[in-house]
C-alpha cells in the first residue's frame, strides 16, 4: 500500500536531506530550482515552476500527475533531451544544465535509456535491428539477442514492428532502452497505449530490468495504480512536486489491476 | 551491415518509384544533352565535310570590273591556293506562278564545267551548256519554293533585257547553304534565290567578256588570311574592289554558324533545366521523407545519435539515389549516344 511520507500542505515535498535520510543512498540526480518556460508565440507556458528533486541509484520512481503538470518536461530534462530555463540538474557529479549539444548526445548515448508511450520503433527495422541501432553505438552493451531475451521476445527477433502487438512492440522498446546497460531508464507513459493486461506485462518487464540490472527507473503515468510498484511516488501538480511518498512494500506489477 | 544502413536501404526500396521518377528526369536531361551534342557534332562534321568536298572558298571579294588577266596576279599572292573569278549579278525574275517581285543572284559557272571552288552539288539535271544564255541551274530551295521542274521556263531581266530562262538543273552550293537577300535576316525562297548560268552567256549579258566582278579563293595550309586579304585588296582596289573578306564573314557561313552556336547553347540549357527539375524533385522527396521521419530522427537522437550522424544518414540516401540513378541510366545513355551517332553520321563520313 502507498504510504504518505510528507503532507503536501505547507511543506509540499521532502527536502533533499530528508530524501537522503529516507533512501540512505547517494542521489544519482539532483535537481534544484528547475524551471522551464516554453514560448508559444506570444504566450509563455510555465511547465516547471521550481522543482527540487533527488533520485537515487537503483530506485524505482513513479512520477504521477495530471496532463500538463510538468512530468514529461522534467523527464526530458533528466534525460538530456531538453534544458531548463533556470536551475540546475546534476547527474552524478556532472551538471547537465551546463552541457553543450555534443556532451548531451554523449550523455544520452552512454547513460540513459528511453521508453516512449508510442514505442517509437523504426518501422523498417526488425526487433533485433531496432535494438542493434542502440547497441552499435553503446560502449558496453548486451547483444540485441540478450536484450530481447530479457523482455521475453527471444522468438520474435526477426519480426518487424507491424508484425507485433502493441505490448510486444513496447517490450522491444524496453529491450532497446536497456540493451546499452544504462544507469537510468526513463519511461514516459509506457502503458499509455496498451490495454490493462498488456500494460501489466510491460510494467513487469520494467520492474524486472530495475531489479536485475539495478537501473534507476523513472516511470511517468497518470495511472495511480502503477504507483504501488514504485519505491517512491512523486506527485506532480502545476509544474511543481506536490508531494513524495515512499512505499514500504512494493507491489509486484503482476498484482496490479485497473 | 549497420542497422542504420539497413534502414537506409529499406527506406530506399520503399521509395523506389520516386527514385525511378527522378532517374527518368535525369535521363531526360542527360538524353537531351546527348541528343543536342550528337546533333551538333554531326552537323559540324557534315558542314566540314561538305565544305571540304565542295571546295568552299576561304576569301571572297566583290568588285566593279576587272580584266581576267588580274586573276594570275591574285594567284601569285603568297598563301593563295586556288582562284575562281566569276560574274555575279542581281537579277529581277518574272515567275509565272508568283505575282510579287522576285530577285535572284545569278552566278557564273566556268564553261569548261570544271568548277574549281564553291562546286555545285547537282540534285537534278545538268549544268548549263557552254554559251547557252537561256539555261540556268537554280538552287534547290528556290526550285522547291516555286515548284520548278526541269524544263520549266521563266523570265529574267538581265542588264535591262528580258530573257527567257530554262531550268536545266537544281543544285546546292556550300556558298549558299542559307540564301539570304542582302539586308534580310532570314531566308525567303519565294522572293529570293540563287541560280547559275554559263560564264560566257552571263558575261555577254553584263558586258563582262574577258572580265569578272567577283572573286573567290582558297588558301594554302598555314596561310595568313589577313595578309592575303590585304594583298588582294591592293590588287583589286583600282578595279572597284569592295574589300575582301574571310569565310567567317561570308553571309551563309555566318548564319549557319550562328544557328549551330544556338544549338550549342540549347545543348547546355536543356540539361540544366532537367537537372534543376531532378534536384527539385529530389529535394521534395527527401524533404517529405525527413518530415515523415521526424519521430524516427527524434528517437535516434534520444538514443545518442548526433546531429552529424543523422545528417550523414540522409545525405547517404540522397547520394545513393543519385548514384543508383546514374547506374540505372548509364547503359541507356550509351545506347542513345550510339544510336544517335549512327543516325546523324552523314554517308560521306561513314566511309
Amino acid at each position: 500500500m502507498l504510504q504518505s511520507v510528507m503532507p503536501c500542505i505547507g511543506r509540499p515535498y521532502m527536502t533533499p536531506l530528508e530524501q537522503h535520510a529516507v533512501t540512505a543512498a547517494r542521489p544519482i540526480f539532483e535537481a534544484r530550482g528547475l524551471t522551464k518556460v516554453y514560448q508559444m508565440g506570444e504566450v509563455q507556458v510555465q511547465a516547471l515552476r521550481g522543482v527540487d528533486l533527488d533520485l537515487y541509484d537503483g530506485e524505482f520512481v513513479v512520477l504521477l500527475g495530471p496532463s500538463g503538470s510538468g512530468k514529461s518536461t522534467l523527464l526530458n530534462i533528466l534525460g538530456g533531451l531538453d534544458t531548463p530555463t533556470s536551475g540546475s540538474v546534476r547527474y552524478a557529479d556532472h551538471d547537465l544544465s551546463l552541457d553543450d549539444d555534443a556532451s548531451m548526445t554523449q550523455y544520452r548515448r552512454s547513460h540513459v535509456g528511453f521508453v516512449f508511450q508510442f514505442y517509437n520503433l523504426i518501422p523498417s527495422l526488425t526487433a533485433r535491428e531496432n535494438v542493434a541501432l542502440v547497441t552499435e553505438i553503446a560502449e558496453n552493451p548486451m547483444t540485441p539477442e540478450e536484450a530481447l531475451a530479457l523482455v521475453g521476445l527471444g522468438q520474435r527477433m526477426d519480426h518487424f514492428p507491424t508484425q507485433m502487438s502493441g505490448g510486444e512492440q513496447q517490450r522491444v522498446a524496453i529491450a532497446r532502452a536497456v540493451a546499452k546497460r544504462p544507469q537510468v531508464l526513463l519511461c514516459d507513459e509506457p502503458t499509455g497505449a496498451l490495454d490493462a493486461q498488456t500494460g501489466v506485462m510491460v510494467l513487469d518487464v520494467i520492474a524486472q530490468v530495475n531489479r536485475e540490472l539495478g537501473t534507476t527507473t523513472v516511470v511517468i503515468t497518470h495511472n495511480a495504480v502503477i504507483a504501488a510498484m514504485a519505491d517512491r511516488v512523486v506527485y506532480f501538480g502545476d509544474g511543481l512536486v506536490a508531494r513524495i511518498e515512499k512505499n514500504a512494500v512494493k507491489q509486484p506489477a503482476t498484482e496490479l489491476r485497473w | 551491415m549497420k542497422a542504420l544502413d539497413r534502414k537506409l536501404w529499406r527506406d530506399l526500396w520503399q521509395m523506389k518509384s520516386q527514385a525511378l521518377a527522378i532517374a527518368m528526369v535525369v535521363m531526360c536531361g542527360v538524353g537531351t544533352y546527348i541528343m543536342f551534342l550528337t546533333t551538333l557534332g554531326a552537323l559540324r562534321a557534315t558542314q566540314d565535310s561538305y565544305y571540304r568536298e565542295y571546295r568552299f572558298a576561304e576569301v571572297f571579294v566583290t568588285l566593279k570590273r576587272a580584266p581576267e588577266s588580274l586573276r594570275q596576279r591574285v594567284q601569285e599572292v603568297t598563301g593563295v591556293d586556288q582562284v575562281e573569278t566569276r560574274v555575279v549579278a542581281q537579277v529581277r525574275l518574272d515567275m509565272p506562278t508568283f505575282a510579287e517581285p522576285v530577285t535572284a543572284l545569278m552566278v557564273s559557272l566556268p564553261d569548261s564545267g570544271r568548277i574549281g571552288l564553291n562546286a555545285l552539288h547537282l540534285r537534278e539535271g545538268r549544268l548549263p551548256a557552254p554559251g547557252r544564255p537561256d539555261e540556268v541551274v537554280v538552287s534547290t530551295p528556290f526550285a522547291q519554293a516555286h515548284a520548278l521542274q526541269l524544263g520549266d521556263r521563266f523570265y529574267a531581266i538581265l542588264n535591262g533585257r528580258r530573257q527567257a530562262l530554262t531550268v536545266v538543273g537544281t543544285a546546292l552550293s556550300p556558298e549558299f547553304v542559307q540564301q539570304l537577300r542582302p539586308g534580310s535576316a532570314f531566308p525567303d525562297y519565294k522572293r529570293y534565290g540563287v541560280m547559275w548560268m554559263g560564264r560566257r552567256a552571263l558575261g555577254q549579258a553584263y558586258d563582262m567578256q574577258g572580265a569578272f566582278n567577283d572573286l573567290a579563293l582558297s588558301l594554302r595550309p598555314g596561310a595568313d588570311s589577313a595578309y592575303v586579304i590585304d594583298r588582294v585588296d591592293e590588287l583589286l582596289m583600282p578595279y572597284g574592289g569592295l574589300g575582301a573578306y574571310p569565310r567567317r564573314d561570308q553571309r551563309s557561313h555566318r548564319f549557319l554558324n550562328q544557328e549551330l552556336e544556338q544549338l550549342g547553347t540549347l545543348a547546355s540549357l536543356f540539361p540544366v533545366m532537367f537537372m534543376g527539375i531532378a534536384a527539385f524533385l529530389l529535394n521534395v522527396v527527401i524533404g517529405r521523407l525527413v518530415a515523415m521521419q521526424r519521430e524516427q530522427i527524434a528517437t535516434l537522437k534520444a538514443f545518442g545519435y548526433s546531429n552529424l550522424a543523422v545528417l550523414l544518414h540522409y545525405l547517404k540516401m540522397v547520394s545513393l539515389i543519385v548514384v543508383l540513378d546514374e547506374a540505372a541510366t548509364r547503359r541507356s545513355r550509351i545506347l542513345l549516344h550510339h544510336e544517335l551517332s549512327c543516325t546523324f553520321t552523314p554517308p560521306l563520313l561513314r566511309g
